[in-house]
């Protein structure tokens, strides 16, 4: 029982935290752009989250005549999955994590590559030529950043030796994994904002193009259900990236790194324009992964050699 | 009659553009990266070690325990053994005869087998 109240707690935050993350996005962008955002519902629009989620639940949901009705109502809830069950391996303390798992990393993988198939079963399943397209392209988009995110959780894994979260924040006492791998953190960094497909890398749901992408024809609570989905992954890559990078850290310092990640992603948002979307492909395959191959042949050499001076000169 | 260019010919274009150029050149940011991430392999390496010599210490640690660590076990196998035989007296006690015939019969028949109770009904080992 204790364990569901648990799970609850967790994912009730979890929630709040996507709710609060989009009232801060609207306020930073709002700031940003020299405009004071939303600022009526509640003390400077803080229950601006609450009133658009009743609005959103209490709008009609419209489904297309032609859909495949099931695969529509069941790709958001694929995606939400997904992104929820990405945080079940997350230690937000010593010992304070849903599942203290030697695998927990990989699991963690495997859970935002099931992602892909939300988005894509979504522009299948709706029957029209903007989903389609639109979920053509963010499905090549999601797998080929995929890959890159990928690969550098397996580098950041063979540096460690560990596919434990908790141990793996544990190692990095000694010097956080950004300083050493830094042009690689930056690349990460790059690649998470490819990966939720916010901007400059939204060629996903440009609007000019395609309508809405293969959200076009969702509205209300299914809707919500792919807006959750890709804040909360967004709300856990940046705490990902605080966790392989930046040393992890204890309750509210991991908060605040998180926070502090979550910032950049908006920060970029309301500095970039968009980028085109052959550009953003050639971006990974020629320019990201041929370096992290690279990268992928010189790390094993250096731990090598590390290992040799370790047991050569001891006191190292 | 077409227009020519002027006698020695037109002024050159300046088509690149005079940016000022900001920071530091290319080379010292390269190697205040590679300084940096020098430095940090050479901390990390350092925690490395220092989780080697833990590992090291906490196998060692098991090994001088392990005797003990079994000679426990037995001691719990042998209490349980034990307070189990007793809880088998006292049940039989309060038995009708037909019942108490059928609880001493064997439940294994195969001799060569020894078999210790690990798991006895009630609660937890500390109530026994």
């Amino acid at each position: 029982m204790l364990n569901f109240v648990e799970l609850l707690l967790m994912f009730v935050s979890v929630l709040l935290a996507v709710a609060f993350l989009t009232v801060a996005e609207r306020k930073t962008l709002g700031y940003m752009q020299r405009r004071v955002g939303p600022n009526a519902v509640g003390y400077y629009g803080m229950l601006m989250a609450m009133a658009d989620a009743a609005k959103l639940l209490l709008k009609e949901m419209v489904m297309p005549t032609h859909a495949d009705k099931l695969m529509l109502i069941m790709s958001p809830m694929m995606s939400l999955m997904s992104a929820f069950l990405c945080w079940s391996f997350m230690p937000f303390a010593p010992g304070t994590t849903m599942s203290d798992h030697s695998y927990g990393l990989m699991f963690t993988l495997a859970m935002s590559s099931v992602g892909v198939f939300g988005t894509l079963l979504a522009g299948w399943s709706a029957n029209s030529k903007y989903s389609l397209l639109g979920s053509m392209r963010s499905t090549a988009q999601l797998i080929s950043y995929e890959l890159m995110l990928t690969t550098m959780v397996l580098l950041c894994m063979l540096l460690t030796g560990t596919m434990n979260l908790s141990k793996y924040v544990e190692l990095q006492e000694s010097m956080w994994m950004g300083v050493p791998l830094f042009p690689m953190s930056m690349m990460w960094f790059m690649g998470c904002v490819a990966e939720c497909a916010r901007p400059p890398f939204d060629n996903v749901e440009a609007e000019s193009e395609l309508v809405s992408g293969h959200m076009t024809e969702y509205s209300s609570s299914m809707f919500v259900l792919f807006f959750l989905s890709e804040y909360t992954s967004m709300l856990f890559l940046s705490t990902l990236t605080s966790m392989l990078f930046f040393g992890g850290g204890t309750g509210m310092m991991l908060g605040m790194k998180a926070n502090m990640f979550a910032f950049t992603y908006m920060w970029v948002r309301a500095t970039l324009p968009r980028v085109r979307y052959d550009k953003l492909m050639h971006m990974c395959w020629v320019m990201f992964l041929p370096l992290l191959f690279g990268l992928a042949m010189f790390l094993p050499s250096l731990m090598y050699f590390m290992d040799a001076m370790v047991y050569t000169y001891p006191t190292m | 009659m077409q227009d020519l260019p002027p006698i020695g010919g037109y002024e050159p274009v300046q088509w690149k553009r005079n940016l000022p150029s900001r920071g530091f050149r290319p080379v010292i940011y390269f190697w205040l990266i590679s300084g940096a991430m020098g430095y940090g392999f050479y901390r990390f390496y350092q925690g490395v070690d220092e989780q080697r010599e833990l590992t090291r210490e906490k196998q060692w640690a098991r090994f001088f325990l392990q005797p003990l660590l079994i000679a426990e076990e037995d001691r719990n196998t042998a209490r349980r053994y034990f307070s189990e035989l007793k809880r088998q007296e006292l049940v039989k006690e309060s038995m009708s005869d037909e019942m108490k015939a059928k609880f001493e019969e064997e439940i294994y028949h195969d001799k060569s087998k020894l078999r210790l109770p690990r798991y006895t009904a009630g609660g937890p080992a500390s109530e026994h």
